[in-house]
């Protein structure tokens, strides 16, 4: 089966993934800070036998025990934006439940109960949005959850309280970023009760112009008004990007140089870190958008972002590599790949 | 060069990070990277600090959850609240801080398998409809307001309810 990333996306010239999760606790044990060993274990025994005789045709689950893996198997899942950095340092007793195609990744044991993820391609809020309901009304039949009528899903931070939805989408804005409106457009967006970020930094400067958007109000909108607002406000967000690679792209030989550049470098260099992989995709990904470069696509692009992260490329090889043989595998990966 | 922080391996990461217009700059390796949360997906921003500020100075440790045990100087200091019975135990304390969050402390959303009916069963005098307040109605104006696309519009109203919010 794909991976997700390798799956239909649609808007891809100017968004890269999209991502729903849903917080949940079931009522009966005590959260995070207060649960035991024992209770952890029990836990993921009422998740894994919850999910463990549904159907999902060829996206079946794989259950993990997160000590089982090695330390680079579980700094890889984060790279690949599996599972937090926060439930990969702390192992113990904790479970990931991935499907198949790594579009749904559930951490039982994070700083809730249950944490349901689900990955897509493109933009795709509502899909994806679906998806994570059905995952939570099959886990829902069998496990009874934290609620309060007034409070909805209770969280172990009260941030999540509510709904207990976050949803984001992963942009690609090098239009706006070159003509200087990333600090007004986070501004702009914050006073709308949602999140822009830097995906690769914090700040207002980000390595390969992504930008993860997300909403941050989950008590008093529901499910579907807090997607469609997310929505709303990207496709604005879009339709600025597309306005300001016209203005900039058309006949600019400099920008088009830089793009070209960026491929020489993907396509022939020997070592390549991961910043200088992200900045020159970057130019690569809008120079396939604009279609200023057709001999390589946005999938293979997608593909070698899931690639290539230092902890992937060990996990790969199955062993610790120093820096420099990194940069060296990682090079080769691309040269292969755009070939 | 040598990661400033471990000083054992090599800096392959260089973070900058401005805090309150302040630009820092380190040359740090990827474990220690990694171990800082940077690149993490899924980071928030920790809620103790701000539990704390609201919190105020009063000693509320006598006072203990009879569920999980947590004092509500513990939800403070790590911002994590112990279990679900705490929500109703310490409502008073932590209604404050969630209202300041998300504004409105009502769920509207999904409810869980088998929820709808318990509140029916509970429910058998319908509440009388109250009216609705200028917040409400601001909140209902900026819905509109960012369905329709009027960005600006809805970036001035939002401000007008935080307003409102902030003096009720």
């Amino acid at each position: 089966m794909d991976k997700w990333y390798m799956q239909n996306a649609e808007q891809s010239d100017t968004v890269i993934s999209t991502r729903v999760r849903l917080a949940r606790n079931v009522s009966d044990l005590p959260f995070k800070s207060k649960i035991t060993k024992k209770q952890m274990i029990e836990l993921n025994e009422r998740v894994k036998s919850a999910l463990e005789n549904i159907n999902f045709g060829d996206n079946s689950f794989d259950f993990i025990a997160l000590d089982s893996i090695s330390e680079v198997e579980r700094i890889s899942l984060v790279e690949r934006h599996l599972i937090s950095s926060n439930f990969a340092n702390n192992p113990e007793n904790k479970m990931l439940v991935l499907s198949k195609d790594n579009s749904i990744s559930i951490m039982v044991n994070e700083e809730d109960h249950i944490r349901i993820q689900v990955l897509s391609n493109g933009l795709n809020l509502e899909k994806t949005y679906e998806t994570c309901n059905r995952i939570d009304d099959l886990l829902s039949e069998q496990l009874n959850f934290a609620f309060d009528e007034k409070l909805g899903y209770l969280t172990a931070c009260p941030t999540n309280l509510g709904t207990g939805l976050r949803a984001s989408v992963m942009l690609h804005l090098p239009g706006i970023e070159k003509s200087g409106g990333i600090p007004q457009l986070i501004k702009t967006v914050s006073r709308l009760g949602l999140t822009i970020r830097g995906s690769y930094g914090e700040g207002t400067k980000s390595v390969g112009s992504t930008y993860q958007i997300s909403n941050q109000v989950t008590l008093g909108l529901s499910e579907k008004t807090a997607i469609s607002n997310l929505s709303n406000i990207v496709a604005k967000i879009l339709s600025t990007e597309r306005a300001t690679r016209n203005e900039y792209l058309g006949g600019n030989i400099q920008l088009e140089d830089q793009i070209f550049r960026s491929l020489g470098v993907l396509k022939y260099a020997r070592l390549i870190s991961s910043d200088e992989f992200y900045e020159n995709a970057s130019n690569v990904r809008l120079g396939i958008s604009e279609g200023v470069i057709k001999e390589t696509t946005i999938s293979a692009l997608n593909e070698l972002m899931n690639l290539v992260g230092g902890a992937t490329i060990c996990a790969r090889e199955r062993k610790m590599l120093s820096p420099e043989e990194r940069d060296k595998i990682r090079a080769k990966v691309i040269r292969e790949k755009l070939a | 060069m040598l990661c400033e922080r471990c000083g054992k391996h090599q800096a392959t990461t260089i973070l900058t990070q401005t805090i309150n217009g302040v630009s820092k700059t380190e040359h740090i390796c990827s474990e220690c990277a990694y171990k800082s949360g940077i690149n993490d997906f899924f980071g928030g921003f920790s809620l103790g600090s701000f539990i704390n500020s609201l919190g105020g100075v009063q000693n509320y440790s006598e006072k203990r959850c009879p569920k999980c045990g947590s004092s509500f100087d513990e939800i403070r200091e790590n911002g994590k609240i112990g279990c679900a019975s705490c929500y109703s135990f310490f409502k008073d304390e932590l209604l404050p801080t969630i209202s300041n969050i998300h504004g409105k402390a009502l769920h509207v959303g999904k409810t869980p398998h088998g929820f709808i009916k318990r509140i029916e069963e509970k429910s058998e005098t319908p509440k009388p409809k109250k009216e609705i307040s200028e917040i409400e109605k601001l909140r209902l104006e900026l819905q509109k307001a960012i369905e329709s696309q009027e960005f600006e519009k809805a970036a001035s109203l939002r401000d007008k309810i935080k307003e409102l919010e902030a003096k009720q």
